[in-house]
């Protein structure tokens, strides 16, 4: 389920329930520096909490903080190392695994 | 070296969530000034205070993340900080998100400013379980800390007393830590530095090193700045660009981010050495509601509960005081009209000042108790999940989640909505919301439906009714989808928003907010509304017709043959070529233009117009008889058109100063112009377009 450690992904092909470690932002400049404000900084794992009602935006955790970016966004970071958060280091267990994180993005 | 200020300039500076106003409000009290910074539509408050003998003057800046060029608040911010070069400079950090704030502070020490860290929400910090090494988290970040709780008022004494101390100090040393940004670049800025300092000799008002950070990151204003102050300007400019080339060279990364990496090293490293422990998971009650109030299925009904509300009590709970209000400006202007010889000028006083305020003054209920609501949803952080839940169908409009407050309030009443605008961070987001909002249609236009579906189409006047609505809705999102692409093509907003924790609001808080906003409306009664009711008063009177002067003023005749010997039934008759086309004729006419005042009028103008009598309301039956007489030569086809038109042309005058006071003249020129054209673009469309197919 959370292989290709290797290659990167954008953030907005993981699903709910997962987090991934991020691995490198691109596109427009102006907007990396806001991402990394708001602590999506390459290094930091990124937990996908879940998606709005109506599909888009979607809830992110990372550093202690909930952020919330539309999926468009969201394919600006890439990550790796998927996995569902009961298998991610140091945090408490979660039932909803069942989404893959193939879901695809807009 | 001064011994002493007796005035401390304090510039407020911090993330947009880290409770900056509930600090501005702790420490200036009601003694605050609202405008907006020169040229541009951002807020800026002032306030001052007296503390141990010296005269305090904060200025609120701009919430920010960072102080790069990319946005306006983040220019703004900037700019103050080195020109206005503020005495002290108090940052205040949401203690519970040090590792995200405190790159904020790196770089106001980098601009060599004088910073009093504030810690604010250290209560949460602390119920988070976290420890901090306060000591030495102050020696190692070389300004003073201190820890408040700005919503529940804790900590004024706390920030004065280290502002007073820094402010005495400024000059007599030279505290500042240098922060290094690692070894990828460290010899490249001291180097750079120092070239930059030759070239300045002392001159400069920011730090050598600052600079050399600024253009090794690629700062275009910084480069700019270089380029026409300094003597050396370009050769220092090639250097940098030298040192560009190498750091991309050696770590095949932007400069710019290597350099953001050196601060968030330092920042990890002071978080490491002082954090004793580190705060659990603040988030996991909000997560459980979170469960609940942004669930897939529950989160769109809950929310809209919430709107349903909202709504409800801001116009029916807001309508008995509203009622009160009504009394007294009648019974106001009955004791004026007593106490006065009957003259011009009574007249004036009477039905147009007193009338014309009191006409305006009625939404104050429903302004303060959206303002009430507003600032719960705000204060609570559920306006956040608001943004999130909606923000897929706001995109549709080229909007942002949050512009739904607005939108939604627009249908009761287009100034409150104007005012909400501002719960919008982005200038973009604002105008176009204001620019929009308009197009909900408000309540005072339902009068005017209610008469001409009775009127025209009474076997379906609610499905009328309904569609003129639905239309307004696709009006603004079709502009939204034009202007967004058009207009503020090149400013395309991006979402990414922090979904704070839940937090109770506190009664002082509420209260706060809910008055900072209100009373921008009360002044605004006193000013401009004041003339321009009396002045829309004189033009709806005078001048008057001679021959009239001695008839019974209760005959409808006479009635409309005043009003269209006054300026305003001038208009409408010279403006008559101009919307025949429309199928409307000049008493049509007429009332639109009086229609600028409120909308309300348009309907007790066309009793007077039609001969019924001034005290005509929509359900009049007599008037609905009069309009469908054929000697008007009215259709149910152009009935429609100027259901449209009142749909899509200026709300009121109140609004329009609104719209002026929340993002500009230029806006409201534009706004006015652009309104007024689709209004009748569009009559025109329905009426000839229905003409062409029969139908009238």
């Amino acid at each position: 389920m959370s292989g290709n450690d290797t290659q990167t992904i954008p953030l907005d092909h993981v699903g709910s329930g997962h987090t991934a470690v991020i691995a490198d932002l691109v596109g427009d400049p102006i907007f990396q520096v806001r991402l990394r404000n708001m602590g999506f900084r390459e290094g930091e794992t990124v937990e996908v909490v879940k998606q709005a009602p109506l599909a888009d935006p979607v809830e992110y955790s990372i550093e202690g903080a909930h952020i919330s970016l539309r999926r468009a966004e969201a394919h600006h970071v890439r990550v790796a190392d998927v996995r569902p958060v009961s298998l991610a280091p140091c945090r408490g267990r979660r039932r909803r695994l069942r989404r893959g994180w193939g879901r695809r993005g807009l | 070296m001064e011994p002493k200020h007796r005035t401390i300039r304090v510039a407020l500076a911090g993330n947009p969530n880290a409770g900056k106003t509930s600090i501005f409000n702790l420490l200036t009290g009601l003694h605050q000034q609202v405008g907006n910074w020169p040229g541009v539509t951002v807020e800026r408050k002032n306030g001052h205070l007296e503390h141990g003998g010296y005269r305090f003057e904060v200025v609120d800046l701009p919430g920010s993340y960072s102080l790069t060029s990319f946005s306006l608040e983040e220019r703004i911010t900037r700019q103050y900080l080195m020109e206005e070069q503020p005495d002290v400079v108090i940052h205040v950090v949401d203690a519970a998100n040090l590792k995200r704030n405190l790159d904020l502070t790196v770089q106001l020490l980098e601009m060599g400013l004088d910073v009093v860290v504030d810690l604010n929400m250290w209560d949460e910090f602390q119920g988070s379980g976290a420890r901090l090494d306060l000591k030495r988290f102050e020696e190692l970040l070389g300004a003073p800390v201190v820890t408040t709780v700005g919503h529940r008022g804790r900590g004024r004494e706390q920030i004065l007393d280290a502002g007073v101390r820094l402010g005495e100090e400024r000059n007599a040393r030279h505290r500042h830590v240098p922060i290094t940004l690692g070894t990828r670049v460290e010899h490249l800025l001291v180097e750079l530095s120092r070239a930059i300092e030759r070239a300045a000799s002392g001159t400069l008002p920011v730090p050598a090193r600052y600079v050399a950070a600024k253009l090794i990151e690629g700062d275009a204003d910084v480069a700019a700045w270089v380029h026409n102050r300094l003597s050396d300007g370009k050769t220092l400019l090639a250097e940098a660009e030298a040192s560009r080339k190498h750091v991309r060279s050696v770590t095949g990364l932007e400069p710019a981010r290597v350099i953001a990496e050196g601060r968030y090293g330092f920042v990890d490293g002071l978080l490491r050495e002082t954090q004793v422990a580190p705060p659990l998971d603040r988030m996991e009650l909000s997560r459980q509601l979170d469960r609940v109030l942004t669930h897939r299925y529950l989160g769109l009904p809950i929310f809209l509960g919430f709107m349903w509300l909202l709504f409800n009590v801001t116009f029916t709970l807001g309508s008995y005081p509203m009622t009160w209000i009504e009394a007294l400006a009648g019974w106001l202007g009955a004791r004026v009209a007593d106490a006065l010889p009957a003259s011009v000028i009574t007249d004036l006083i009477v039905d147009g000042i007193i009338g014309g305020v009191g006409s305006v003054a009625v939404f104050l209920p429903n302004i303060a108790i959206l303002f009430l609501g507003i600032s719960l949803l705000e204060d609570s952080g559920y306006m956040a999940r608001i943004a999130f839940i909606m923000d897929r169908v706001m995109h549709l409009f080229g909007l942002h989640g949050k512009s739904f407050i607005p939108m939604l309030m627009g249908f009761g009443c287009t100034v409150p909505a104007l005012m909400a605008t501002r719960t919008l961070e982005s200038r973009r987001d604002r105008i176009l919301t204001a620019l929009l909002v308009s197009h909900m249609s408000c309540s005072a236009r339902l009068p005017v439906y209610v008469l001409f579906a009775g009127a025209f189409f009474a076997q379906h006047a609610g499905n009328v009714v309904m569609l003129i609505y639905l239309l307004g809705v696709l009006a603004a999102l079709l502009l939204g989808m034009l202007f967004s692409r058009t207009l503020f093509r090149r400013e395309q907003a991006s979402f990414v928003m922090e979904l704070p924790p839940y937090r109770w609001p506190t009664t002082r808080g509420l209260l706060a907010h809910t008055w900072d906003r209100t009373r921008v409306y009360l002044r605004k009664m006193g000013g401009i509304i004041l003339i321009a009711s009396a002045l829309l008063w004189v033009l709806s009177n005078f001048p008057r017709d001679p021959r009239l002067a001695d008839s019974d003023a209760h005959d409808p005749e006479v009635s409309a043959a005043r009003i269209e010997y006054t300026v305003i039934g001038r208009v409408g008759k010279f403006i008559e070529p101009a919307i025949e086309p429309l199928g409307f004729d000049w008493r049509m006419g007429v009332s639109l233009a009086t229609g600028f005042v409120a909308k309300e009028v348009v309907v007790s103008s066309m009793g007077v117009l039609y001969h019924t009598g001034e005290n005509a309301d929509e359900e009049s039956q007599t008037l609905r008889q009069a309009l469908r007489d054929p000697r008007y030569g009215i259709t149910p086809l152009a009935a429609f058109a100027f259901m449209i038109f009142v749909l899509l042309y200026v709300p009121c005058v109140v609004a329009v100063i609104a719209v002026r006071r929340e993002v500009g003249w230029r806006w409201m020129v534009f706004d006015v112009a652009y309104q007024v054209l689709l209004a009748w673009l569009a009559a025109f469309a329905v009426y000839q377009g229905g003409r062409l197919l029969g139908l009238g």
